[in-house]
């Protein structure tokens, strides 16, 4: 799969991972991990990215003695994903278009 | 690999990050380790689902450097500076020995420092049994031994730059070092000290109370069993061997101690700062030894009470009898090997606690505890007449019985 295309569906995914409640790296990886090949390494960067683009907010809250970092999605961050959403809608169409003609040939 | 050992080596490889976004990133991956750890994961497994430091460090500089954040050119800067240094040493060095050669082979001059003419000198005192004898030297060896006769007999040395004064009455004995010798000598002079001997009569009752700043105090045949002893040193170490002694006690700074087999009828105290204590074949009523990051080894020790502490440092003990054992140690780990105690309490904050204890563990009653190590005792175990506890912070507890059953 295209780097750059990889990259922005991850960065969905995560933030997806967020929507229902706050959550922090080790679970993140656990969740979406059956469905986008991810690790801890490549997450990192993802959500400092994220973070930077104010699609979420980082806080500290103790766990068993000590820091943990729950993320949070922003409304920018819901953006996002209505967005992704809407879009891959008109990649779809061109997809059954594509898959289509293909199949006729 | 441990956690500890991979976050640092993360760090390293984050050395161009400016420090904030550094400790950032290692904070997150040192989360992920813990989270993985508490799910049920060995420390072992969770690093090794981590990617390789290097890895990892070039994923986050690389995301560093996209979102602008200013990196750091390692171009090894601090190796050309170290090479520059190392080469300024070097011609430093080459031009001393150019300019010695030159004044040494071509003028045909001497320039060591004029050789110490030092003079033997004897001096015999007679001192009450019950009397004291002082010395206080700052440059000097000293032998301590037994006189053949009743007399005190002391063989010392002077220089044009050093003298030694004696001073005696018939119950005491003063031998006070005066003068010093150019702060040159002790870089680049020879003979620089010589040994004064003291030899006193056995039997003598009274208090010996020796300070040396720089040399060693050897201790051999003396025979005081009932008097004190009180040895000093700042340098030096102490060599004690084959002596009968009451009290006696050791302070120093950067010396060690071995003391052996002596017969000693009362206490022992040793404050030592950084070097180490090797007691062997030795028994007494109190042994209470002191270091901050000296080693501290007894073996073949019977005493009424024994009380060893360190901050940094290792404390063995092998073949120790005692009644009351306290044995502490801050970061350092202790081992005890065929010690047997009726009361102990051996603890330590981050080092390991390990070894045998004598009897079988039906003999004791148990306390023990662990705060992140692992404990090979029970926490609280049975009703024997030994008392044992047995702690260590964050480090292990294994500890066994020389008698199974």
């Amino acid at each position: 799969m295209d780097i750059q295309l990889r990259r922005g569906l991850i960065e969905i995914c995560v933030l997806a991972a967020m929507l229902r409640e706050p959550t922090y790296g080790y679970k993140l990886v656990r969740d979406v991990e059956p469905y986008m090949e991810i690790s801890e390494s490549t997450l990192y960067p993802i959500l400092k990215r994220l973070e930077s683009a104010n699609c979420l907010t980082v806080s500290s809250a103790e766990h068993n003695g000590r820091l943990r970092k729950y993320y949070t999605i922003t409304p920018t961050g819901r953006e996002r994903i209505d967005e992704f959403l809407r879009d891959w809608k008109d990649i779809m169409k061109s997809y059954y278009y594509i898959e289509r003609e293909a199949s006729n040939v | 690999m441990s956690k500890k050992e991979y976050l640092r080596k993360l760090k390293r490889e984050l050395k161009s990050l400016p420090k904030g976004e550094a400790s950032r990133a290692v904070d997150y991956y040192s989360e992920l380790i813990d989270d993985r750890i508490e799910a049920g994961a060995t420390e072992e497994a969770a690093i090794s689902v981590m990617a390789e430091p290097k890895a990892a460090a070039m994923d986050i500089i690389a995301d560093a450097r996209e979102r602008g954040v200013a990196i750091k050119k390692n171009d090894g800067r601090g190796g050309w500076a170290a090479l520059a240094a190392i080469l300024i040493i070097l011609s430093v060095c080459a031009l001393a020995f150019a300019a010695w050669a030159l004044i040494t082979q071509v003028f045909d001059r001497d320039i060591t420092l004029a050789k110490i003419e030092w003079q033997e000198k004897n001096a015999v005192c007679t001192i009450d049994r019950a009397g004291e004898i002082t010395i206080d030297m700052a440059r000097s060896d000293l032998y301590l031994g037994c006189s053949e006769d009743d007399q005190v007999h002391i063989t010392y040395y002077e220089c044009d730059q050093i003298k030694v004064d004696i001073a005696h009455t018939e119950n005491s004995i003063s031998i006070v070092q005066k003068g010093k010798l150019r702060w040159l000598y002790d870089l680049f002079g020879s003979d620089t000290r010589r040994q004064t001997k003291v030899l006193i009569p056995a039997g003598f009752e009274g208090h010996i109370d020796s300070s040396l700043t720089t040399g060693e105090t050897r201790v051999d045949g003396l025979i005081c069993p009932v008097g004190k002893v009180d040895l000093h040193a700042t340098t030096g170490d102490f060599i004690v061997y084959d002596s009968a002694m009451h009290d006696v006690s050791f302070t120093m700074t950067t010396g060690a101690l071995i003391l052996g087999r002596c017969t000693v009828s009362g206490d022992v105290t040793v404050k030592g700062t950084t070097g180490d204590v090797d007691i062997q074949d030795l028994g007494g009523s109190q042994l209470i030894v002191k270091t901050t990051t000296g080693d501290i080894e007894l073996k073949s020790v019977v005493f009424t009470y024994v009380d060893a502490r360190l901050t940094t440092g290792r404390i063995t003990l092998t073949d120790v009898t005692a009644k009351t054992l306290l044995l502490h140690s801050t970061t350092g780990s202790i081992g005890v090997d065929n010690v047997s105690a009726w009361e102990s309490t051996i603890t330590a904050t981050t080092g390991s606690i390990s070894g045998t204890l004598s009897g079988s563990i039906t003999d004791y009653t148990i306390e023990s505890h662990v705060s992140t190590g692992h404990n090979s005792l029970p926490e609280t175990f049975g009703n024997g007449p030994r008392k044992l506890f047995v702690k260590a912070t964050t480090g292990d507890i294994s500890v066994s019985f020389t008698e199974n059953n």
